[in-house]
């Protein structure tokens, strides 16, 4: 077997330790017998090897086991309210369908709420669905015989945008039929009468 | 490498005898390594003992593609690492006191010089250099688990631990040690 240079180098901490024996032993120090650089490189190893690391007293080396144990004891018991409740698998699972359940939830009340009581909220199914084409300025006056009519209130909108058009957009579908039927029922659908 | 998987499913299965024999078994080792990469007694000690907390209380997620020995180092070798990032502004030079202690012959004395340069020379290495000299002269860790610990190819750590070999020596010339065998 031959070896180059920088193989036998990458051998040397381990020839150094010992760890490297029989024909391959031979051959490294057949290799460091004819190179200073190896030899020196070697040197160097060694007077590493011979610096010590201060000891920390043999009463570290006893209790860290220990020690070790009755944090890891503790940090479990602390660790189970969160770690083991979120986020081992089968807790993890159920919080995430009850983190869907609870969104679904919100997003379906909040929907309805604001359908209810914001002026400017246009439901889109709802407004996609309804026809207003029907509906005519002339129409309006029939309706304004029956309603009480706010006088801030404007066709075209007052100082805060209220009007009759987003009074009528913001109605639902079976708002809109009931007023439609209760107009019917006074036959006042259609042409406005004439006075 | 056998008696730590028996170690680690032993304390999986709920033994908790099982983590001080992973502790005992590695404890020194782990301690030398800290030490030799903060230069601290105090602080080595308290990244020893974080580093077998954080070893047991992730050994759930130990995916056994390397030892645990070097997963070990990996954590411990992080631990220092995040520590020398966190303490690097105040770092201070501290200048060994060879004069206080002239006593004994001179090649003693020689000697101890020579080992006070080599320790500050491989304290002054870049983190990565110093990091594969340590693992592959103090640790006896070969090329591929330095590699593995060192979270780089074998190529990478054969580069970083020639370099840093190369500095030392340099060093030791400058300072007027030749190292002859």
């Amino acid at each position: 077997m031959r070896l180059s240079h920088d193989e036998i180098r990458e051998m040397l901490p381990d020839y150094q330790r010992g760890a490297i024996s029989g024909e391959m032993r031979g051959h490294i120090e057949t290799h460091i017998r004819g190179c200073e650089d190896c030899r020196a490189e070697l040197s160097l190893i060694t007077e590493m090897t011979g610096i010590m690391v201060p000891d920390p007293g043999e009463l570290f080396f006893k209790t860290l086991p220990k020690r070790v144990r009755t944090s890891v004891k503790e940090q479990g018991v602390k660790g189970l309210s969160l770690k083991a409740l979120l986020f081992r698998p089968l807790p993890a699972t159920a919080t995430i369908a009850a983190l869907i359940i609870i969104t679904v939830l919100f997003t379906f009340t909040k929907k309805k709420e604001t359908s209810e009581f914001d002026p400017y909220f246009k439901d889109p199914f709802t407004v996609a669905v309804l026809d207003y084409g029907g509906i005519t300025e002339k129409d309006i006056p029939l309706i304004e015989e029956r309603i009480p009519i706010d006088e801030l209130f404007t066709y075209h909108g007052n100082s805060m945008g209220y009007s009759y058009y987003r009074e009528f957009a913001s109605l639902r579908s079976k708002e809109l039929e009931s007023l439609y039927e209760a107009l019917r029922k006074e036959q006042k659908t259609g042409v406005p009468k004439k006075s | 490498m056998d008696e730590d998987i028996r170690l680690i499913e032993s304390y999986l299965a709920g033994s908790e005898d099982a983590i001080e024999g992973l502790v005992m078994k590695y404890q020194r080792q782990i301690y030398a390594f800290v030490y030799r990469m903060i230069n601290d007694m105090e602080e080595a000690k308290d990244l020893t003992q974080k580093t077998f907390i954080n070893a047991i209380n992730s050994l759930r997620g130990f995916r056994q593609e390397s030892s645990f020995k070097t997963w070990l180092f990996q954590i411990a070798k992080n631990l220092s690492l995040n520590h020398i990032k966190q303490n690097r502004h105040e770092e201070v030079e501290v200048e060994e006191s060879l004069t206080g202690d002239r006593s004994g012959a001179l090649s003693t004395i020689i000697e101890r010089e020579i080992k006070g340069h080599i320790r500050r020379g491989l304290e002054g290495l870049p983190e990565r250099q110093r990091l594969a000299v340590i693992l592959r002269v103090y640790e006896g860790m070969s090329c591929s688990e330095t590699a593995s610990i060192m979270g780089c190819s074998e190529g990478a750590v054969k580069a970083h631990y020639h370099n840093g070999v190369k500095r030392l020596r340099e060093i030791l010339k400058e300072k007027g040690y030749e190292i002859k065998s």
